[in-house]
């Protein structure tokens, strides 16, 4: 297993955030973690990521414990994640974010190999390369911060509801995109509400709710699950 | 006459901009409202003094051991203390930096006595003539200061780094989700700061003597030359440097040295009517 996670609990202060998470992601999977709002996905990855303060349980990457690592390690160690949202840099062009994705030591060395490829995925990145990244649209905002996740060089991408209010065709766009990362070798992790998408491209699922996991499976298992077409799939 | 004091304001302006630009991008960078920057100087300039007094070195060589021993300083100051105003409400940090600046002032009342400490450095008599009187100590200290102002503008916008520290200023958690070590960015944009007040203070001595309560002019200045070039903003605070230092030789010769402040705090007042992001500022930065 590449991501491990036992018995996760989260906090806000006094507030629980999550419950007993536990999920895992193989080598080379696109796994979903679905849920509506509220429902503990961010604080999940977040807690990942080591950015969450109050936390209890285990979390594994490729086999290491890595609670006790801070958060700018574990980008390090090619564990990535793409935060809901995008929280790209506003004030710094579009090349300056895409640079910020390599500034790890490994990132920076193949620099120019993946902004080539990240190019390629997204030629309008190229064409505005000297933009300030705070005055482009939405969609091309979202593009500009995976964009900067594959800069990382990432073994293992968590995305943070990477399609959330975009326009129906970028968002076709972006779950084909995650599609090919399985080519480049990248495992996902993929934050989503947006179920049915998410289930067609990912190899298993789990399904947050209030902070547990209520269900979880390959994606085939929870598309014709009952509770799963009634509850989100609106058929 | 007017062409000379403005010559002279420019040139005394631009070591002002220096100072504003060490504080600019502590304010910038770690939203910390850093009341001790001018009691920085006036370490800086007492150590110059020391070094010149007891070994003889002249103020200009002490930039070499005066600079880095105050870019430690800050570093250690970061450790000790101000990383854990990181993020605390402005009037806590107000209070800490304040504190801080009186028990250095108090230190130096202590140590130094209350004279006014000065050095002479075989240029600090000579004056240059084209067409204004330039005094050599203001030009050298004008040169120097504006040289050091565009290589740390050049070291934020061109190296990886510099992108880092600008990064952080604009979204801690992300810089950190690349990798940045936020902790570190922090210290070492402290530590150049601090490190800056050092250079400031070895080529002001030459010009201004040294006393105790001399940094409390200089941080309420910087204060309105940061805010007036925008918060974080280099060129900014260059410029902002600049305007103040000529507002100042003038009020002072045309009203009363005493004036000064009164001048250019309504000028500050102006300006956060006008542009309240300042010259250089963007909008919204400042909420980030």
């Amino acid at each position: 297993m590449m991501l491990k996670i036992k018995s996760l609990n989260a906090y806000y202060g006094d507030l629980q955030a999550i419950r007993d998470v536990s999920l895992e992601v193989g080598h080379g999977e696109i796994v979903a973690l679905l849920g509506v709002n509220a429902s503990g996905k961010s604080t999940t990855v977040r807690a990942i990521s080591g950015l969450i303060d109050r936390m209890e349980g285990e979390i594994y990457y490729n086999k290491e414990l890595i609670n006790d690592i801070p958060p700018n390690q574990r980008t390090e160690m090619g564990l990535i994640q793409v935060p809901e949202g995008r929280q790209l840099f506003p004030f710094l062009t579009v090349r300056e974010n895409l640079e910020m994705g390599a500034f790890t030591k490994e990132a920076r060395s193949k620099l120019n190999e993946n902004l080539e490829r990240v190019f390629a995925l997204f030629p309008e990145m190229k064409n505005k390369e000297k933009q300030l990244a705070g005055t482009m649209s939405g969609g091309e905002q979202q593009m500009c911060a995976i964009g900067r996740g594959l800069m990382s060089n990432p073994r293992l991408i968590m995305l943070d509801e990477p399609t959330l209010g975009l326009a129906p065709l970028i968002v076709k766009r972006i779950f084909g995109i995650i599609e090919e990362f399985r080519a480049m070798r990248i495992t996902v992790l993929l934050i989503e509400q947006n179920v049915k998408q998410s289930l067609k491209i990912a190899d298993r699922a789990y399904m947050l709710s209030n902070g547990k996991i209520i269900k979880e499976g390959s994606s085939s298992e929870l598309m014709n699950s009952d509770d799963v077409v009634q509850g989100y799939l609106g058929v | 006459m007017i062409l000379q004091l403005i010559a002279g304001g420019i040139l005394i302006g631009g070591v002002y901009a220096l100072m504003a630009v060490g504080l600019t991008l502590i304010f910038g960078v770690m939203r910390i409202v850093n009341f001790a920057h001018g009691e920085f100087v006036m370490v800086g300039m007492y150590l110059t003094f020391i070094l010149y007094a007891s070994l003889g070195i002249d103020p200009y060589l002490s930039v070499l051991i005066v600079t880095p021993f105050m870019f430690l300083l800050g570093w250690m100051l970061n450790g000790l203390l101000i990383k854990r105003l990181i993020g605390a409400p402005h009037v806590t940090q107000i209070f800490v930096t304040v504190g801080l600046s009186m028990l250095l002032m108090s230190l130096a009342l202590i140590i130094f006595g209350a004279d006014y400490l000065s050095v002479r450095s075989p240029l600090t008599t000579q004056v240059l003539d084209v067409g204004v009187l330039l005094g050599v100590p203001q030009v050298i200290a004008f040169i120097i200061s504006m040289m050091v102002s565009v290589i740390i503008y050049l070291f934020l916008k061109k190296t990886f780094i510099g992108k880092a520290i600008r990064a952080t200023t604009q979204n801690r958690s992300s810089a950190t989700l690349m990798g940045v070590d936020v902790k570190k960015i922090y210290a070492l944009t402290f530590a150049i700061g601090t490190g800056l007040t050092g250079l400031c203070a070895a080529i002001l001595l030459p010009i201004y003597p040294a006393y105790p309560t001399i940094g409390l002019g200089f941080v309420l200045m910087t204060f309105v030359v940061v805010v007036m070039g925008g918060l974080g903003s280099i060129p900014g605070a260059m410029i902002g440097g600049i305007i103040i230092g000529v507002i100042e030789t003038v009020s002072a010769f045309y009203f009363d040295p005493g004036w000064k402040e009164a001048f250019y705090f309504v000028i500050f007042i102006l300006i956060l009517l006008i542009r309240p992001q300042g010259f250089f500022g963007q909008i919204g930065a400042e909420e980030l």
